[in-house]
């Protein structure tokens, strides 16, 4: 017991600069085992050597544990530690947090408060080739990216992209300022009534994590393929015209 | 034995910190990507909104129950106001009001969607250099048909009800408020009803939170004949002397 308690002394004096609790007891570990060897080594060498003697030799070619502790200590620095200990933490929380989020809508990936990515209204027509012009207004990109022919109107898609993720751009904004021209030259801005309870209006189709895509009809009784519309915003940030040829007609089944 | 192949501590606390990051910006996205103040959310809206930039003149709590951060905002020729609302509630609203007068001008903080609420602020902006103080009188008057603790109807003529349910009473109340200086300028009035006998479980207002409720109801203000009263405000504005500096009005059509 004695000599237990004399490594057991020994091993607190050498580990005990070792802030980092983890990396103290793995170096005391191995610690241990490097004078237990020793021990055995004695043992073997000198069969009838008494144990407080083998403890004793074995300690002493350990070497000081004083010097030892300051050694140690200057090696282990704790800040490396904690710092993989709390990214460790932090690891399980977050993906934890993002689980319960997720958990919380109708979709695997996505929360039914805000998805990420949603596209929940028809194409009309294949992405206009004629026109790949874009403008950038208030930090976003604008895009015609499609349109068609469908019953006694053109419907168009305007895309607004930016990297400002946490930014997308509000249906309101297209609302209160876009002013769609249709081939015969008539200005339809948006909000204005078309028929009886009927405005034009932005819809919002889809989106992903850098863009909205919306949604615009331009009533247009004579169309022709190639004909070309035109979108025109006035902001208070600024403004664009694009313009687009559509050529396709689609039919309702 | 083949030693098993174990990055250093280092990395693995970078791919950790690398991984946490990316679920935290994950998990922020899908909640909508909340701001922390009430001004970074009225100033994402004016991006949002593609507006141009406008001078906050107030940041407040309102006085309904959900106390809800409210922002006001002036710009060239409107006054934006924020209602900073979580995701759960519908996400913040942002409302345009369409006038801004010739020296200060009076918003109505706008109707929540709730008649049984006790409180409605108006805000007072552009106020007269060195205003220390000001006091606001608010007019409402309409017409109702039955108890003041039962559902009633309201309107603004006594022909416009059904005289046989009853005959139409006279509703007529002035409230004086003092108004709350904001720390960006603005002037913040808010008024309260005295009425106690509203039925939350049976979902009855009584007359005068109905009525208050109008007051905070935009198109109280823009609306012809349709609108139920007849409201009239007016603020008066104080230097640190008590000598008046300048005066705002707003009023229902035909109030002036």
């Amino acid at each position: 017991m004695k000599d237990n308690l004399s490594v057991l002394e020994w091993l607190d004096i050498a580990v005990s600069g070792i802030r980092f609790g983890p990396d103290r007891a793995a170096v005391r570990k191995e610690l241990d085992g490097h004078i237990e060897d020793r021990m055995a080594d004695l043992r073997r060498i000198f069969p009838n050597i008494p144990q407080e003697e083998a403890c004793a030799r074995a300690l002493s070619a350990m070497g000081d544990p004083e010097e030892l502790k300051i050694s140690l200590a200057r090696v282990h620095r704790p800040w490396l530690g904690w710092l993989w200990t709390a990214s460790k933490w932090m690891r399980w929380c977050t993906l934890a947090a993002f689980l319960l989020i997720c958990a919380g809508g109708n979709d695997h990936y996505q929360s039914v408060g805000f998805p990420l990515w949603m596209d929940w209204a028809a194409h009309y027509g294949e992405p206009v080739t004629c026109s790949p012009e874009r403008a950038e207004v208030g930090g976003y990109t604008f895009q015609i990216v499609e349109g068609a022919y469908r019953e006694d109107g053109i419907v168009l898609t305007l895309r607004a992209s930016s990297l400002r993720f946490w930014e997308k751009l509000d249906a309101e904004a297209l609302n209160n300022g876009l002013t769609a021209v249709a081939p015969d030259g008539t200005r339809l801005p948006m909000g204005q009534e078309i028929e009886p309870g009927v405005f034009s209006t932005v819809y919002l189709a889809r989106w992903d994590l850098f863009s909205r895509e919306f949604d615009i009809y331009v009533p247009a009784e004579r169309w022709e393929p190639g004909a070309w519309v035109s979108l025109e915003l006035d902001s208070g940030v600024g403004g664009f015209t694009l313009s687009a040829q559509v050529t396709e007609e689609v039919t309702e089944p | 034995m083949k030693k098993r192949w174990k990055l250093s501590r280092g990395k693995r606390t970078i791919i950790n910190l690398v991984l946490s990051a990316l679920l935290l910006v994950l998990t922020w996205g899908l909640m909508g990507c909340p701001l922390p103040t009430a001004e970074m959310e009225f100033r994402r809206m004016e991006r949002t909104h593609l507006l141009p930039r406008s001078e906050i003149q107030g940041i407040f709590l309102d006085g309904c129950r959900n106390r809800t951060w409210q922002t006001v905002g002036v710009q060239e020729d409107r006054v934006v106001l924020l209602e900073s609302r979580n995701l759960s509630e519908g996400g913040s609203i942002m409302s345009i009001w369409p006038g801004r007068t010739e020296g200060a001008t009076l918003v109505p903080i706008p109707w929540n969607g709730s008649e049984f609420e006790k409180e409605r602020d108006i805000v007072a902006v552009d106020v007269p250099e060195g205003t220390a103080s000001a006091r606001l009188e608010l007019n409402m008057a309409c017409w109702y048909q039955g108890e003041l603790w039962e559902y009633t109807a309201i309107a603004l003529r006594p022909e416009d009800f059904d005289q046989l349910k009853g005959v139409p009473k006279r509703w007529d109340k002035t409230y004086i408020v003092e108004g709350e200086l904001l720390k960006d300028g603005g002037v913040l009035f808010r008024v309260v009803s005295d009425d106690e006998g509203m039925d939350v479980t049976q979902n009855i207002a009584g007359v005068e939170r109905r009525v208050l409720d109008q007051a905070a109801r935009w198109e109280t203000y823009f609306r012809g004949e349709h609108r139920p009263v007849e409201c009239h405000v007016e603020a008066v504005f104080f230097d640190g002397a008590g000598a008046e500096l300048g005066r705002a009005a707003l009023a229902t059509p035909g109030q002036g």
